[in-house]
């Protein structure tokens, strides 16, 4: 699903140049849950983002659903994103202006434009809040009206609003505190076992990243050491 | 690609960003707001006295022709029209009656007062003959006689406005000491040239003034079935032989309305082109509003560039924004410009000024409003493209 070969991103500083990542290789299955982790300046916010469509490295080949990203341009790139993809950030990254239910919506507009009714796209985005465990009630209050818990939960339904096949947390429990981030976790664990979600997350603590089925160690961009934790055999 | 997002919904967001800044946007549509309102009002004045005179113009008659002995209005005449040229005037055909005279501007005394007025001098009878159902019409008293002497007729401003007491039929004014019995006023015309006006009969009035066999005026109605252009050619061709020179114009009433239309037109131009100066400071505010929106809502942009939002999407959205600023400030522009320009007219109107109206149509309406709809898009544009086109890694880093 997720393939990433020799992986190159490289930024300039002044006469330095920085590597972020440094020929990485990786490859994610279908509904594969994998963790990333490592400290700050690791590098693994830039491998998301490569995955993700949002970055491009500056050699090596990302490919998604077999599909090679490096040749796209930016409407293609676009199509990926809105398509296959659903980010969940650490800062929720809602639109203030818009309620709950009006987040949630974003994607279905841009992806099916005239298409979807009002209607429809009231409903289905009912349901991404209902997969993602807020109640109906807080459907139409403004991010500001919200706990930073339910704001998560309104950013993860929002991500599966197209029925991505591929979830992108990047410190999704960085801005909660311990218990409601374990319960965020285990949403995306659920998403990832009962929905099939292929679900990567970035983090920097242990503790998150156990939730994967597998750990991804990066260090100055580079992939340190792999740890297996469960297989699809253990479900 | 291919098909853009529903209309609806990039208005719906255009809205709730505006909403959202409901200060920062009055503050930016006021430039707008003045500019719009400058030019609805003087657009409407504008044009409704080039209507009202056209409409007078024409009520003058079509079949009616005016003579003047100077090529361009405002140029002072070189020689003056004698006897010669009447006589040259009357043998062209299908010239019915010929009235010819003086115009211009004197001082009168009544009740210890004087006063500066225009002033007419003709003979009575052919000046009626010209004028009937022209505007000139007797309000109070009667119209001169041929045989009246030291007798006139005056204007319904010199009557009723000029002085501390009003004049009456009846009454005696003085003019260059000599005492003329008014006996006619005439009704309100509704330019104050021709409302603080006097009217004298020609043998007093040449006299009077010095002006013995000259005339600077002379006006000509066309027999009915003849073609007013033909006859109009013919006289110009008489008055060539007679006149020695071209320096006259001869003006059909639909030539007058022309010139005179055309004079207020320029006017009308140049005036307006000074409020859009004031609309294309709007427009530089609308533009730095969008481009400082912009900059604080680049994280709002990433995240919509991540969740799959095209950069012509974006586009959209700010674009549609910026011209509902626009649009904002020109309904709010045309509705003031419309109530100051009624109150003008109002104004105008009680001080006699009969030709200042207030001109308002549908076409003023919608071109006012899609002209600003237009200047807020296109000065939202760029700031809007610039911003469409942020990287959404740099603004969700930001975060």
């Amino acid at each position: 699903m997720i393939k990433l070969k020799n992986v190159t991103k490289t930024y300039k500083m002044g006469e330095e140049i920085i590597y972020a990542l440094k020929n990485v290789n990786l490859n994610i299955k279908e509904g594969e849950f994998v963790s990333i982790m490592g400290p700050s300046g690791s590098g693994k916010s830039t491998m998301l983002n490569i995955i993700g469509c949002l970055d491009k490295p500056t050699e090596g080949e990302v490919y998604i659903d077999n599909i090679k990203t490096n040749d796209l341009d930016d409407d293609e790139l676009t199509k990926i994103r809105r398509d296959k993809i659903g980010f969940v950030f650490q800062q929720f990254n809602l639109i203030p202006l818009l309620t709950a239910l009006e987040n949630v919506e974003l994607p279905l507009i841009f992806k099916y434009r005239g298409a979807m009714s009002g209607e429809e796209r009231r409903k289905r985005a009912l349901e991404c809040l209902k997969m993602a465990e807020l109640e109906e009630r807080f459907a139409n209050h403004k991010p500001n009206q919200l706990s930073g818990g339910q704001q998560q939960r309104v950013a993860i339904a929002r991500a599966l609003a197209n029925n991505p096949p591929i979830i992108l947390a990047d410190e999704p429990t960085g801005a909660l505190d311990s218990k409601t981030g374990e319960k965020i976790m285990q949403l995306l664990k659920k998403l990832n076992e009962e929905d099939g979600k292929t679900v990567v997350v970035v983090t920097h603590d242990i503790n998150v990243a156990r939730f994967g089925e597998r750990i991804i160690y990066l260090k100055d961009g580079e992939v340190e050491r792999e740890e297996k934790l469960r297989g699809f055999d253990d479900r | 690609m291919g098909k853009s997002m529903k209309v609806d919904d990039i208005i719906t967001f255009a809205f709730k960003n505006i909403k959202q800044k409901r200060t920062q946007s009055l503050l930016t549509i006021i430039g707008i707001v003045i500019g719009v309102l400058a030019m609805v009002s003087l657009i409407s004045l504008g044009y409704g006295v080039q209507n009202y005179i056209h409409e007078e113009m024409m009520k003058m008659g079509s079949n009616k022709i005016t003579i003047l002995p100077m090529k361009q209005f405002g140029v002072p005449p070189s020689h003056l029209f004698t006897k010669k040229e009447i006589k040259a005037i009357k043998n062209v055909k299908g010239v019915d009656t010929v009235m010819y005279g003086w115009y211009g501007g004197c001082e009168i005394e009544y009740n210890g007062e004087k006063k500066f007025v225009s002033y007419y001098y003709a003979i009575p009878s052919k000046l009626r003959e010209v004028y009937k159902d022209s505007g000139y019409d007797i309000e109070e008293g009667r119209w001169l006689e041929d045989n009246d002497k030291y007798a006139c007729v005056i204007g319904y401003g010199t009557a009723h406005n000029l002085f501390d007491r009003e004049i009456k039929v009846g009454d005696v004014i003085k003019i260059k000491d000599k005492k003329f019995r008014v006996v006619g006023i005439l009704k309100q015309i509704g330019n104050q040239q021709d409302d603080n006006s006097i009217i004298l009969n020609i043998d007093v009035g040449e006299k009077l003034f010095g002006n013995e066999g000259k005339y600077n005026f002379i006006s000509v109605t066309v027999k009915e079935g003849e073609d007013i252009e033909k006859v109009s050619e013919e006289i110009k061709k008489a008055l060539k032989k007679s006149f020695g020179d071209e320096d006259f114009s001869v003006l059909t009433a639909e030539q007058l309305a022309k010139t005179v239309s055309s004079v207020l037109g320029v006017i009308t131009i140049f005036v307006v082109g000074v409020a859009a100066i004031s609309l294309l400071v709007g427009a530089v505010g609308i533009s730095n509003t969008m481009h400082m929106s912009i900059l604080e809502r680049r994280k709002d942009i990433g995240i919509l560039k991540a969740l799959g939002a095209e950069t012509t999407d974006i586009l959209a959205i700010f674009v549609v924004e910026s011209g509902f600023l626009g649009l904002f400030g020109g309904i709010v522009g045309l509705v003031l410009g419309i109530l100051l320009a009624e109150v003008i007219e109002a104004l105008a109107h009680k001080m006699g000024y009969l030709m200042v109206n207030a001109w308002i149509s549908w076409e003023l309406i919608v071109g006012v409003l899609i002209f600003s709809f237009l200047v807020g898009v296109i000065s939202g544009y760029f700031p809007a493209r610039s911003g469409a086109k942020l990287n959404p890694i740099e603004t969700l880093r930001g975060e």
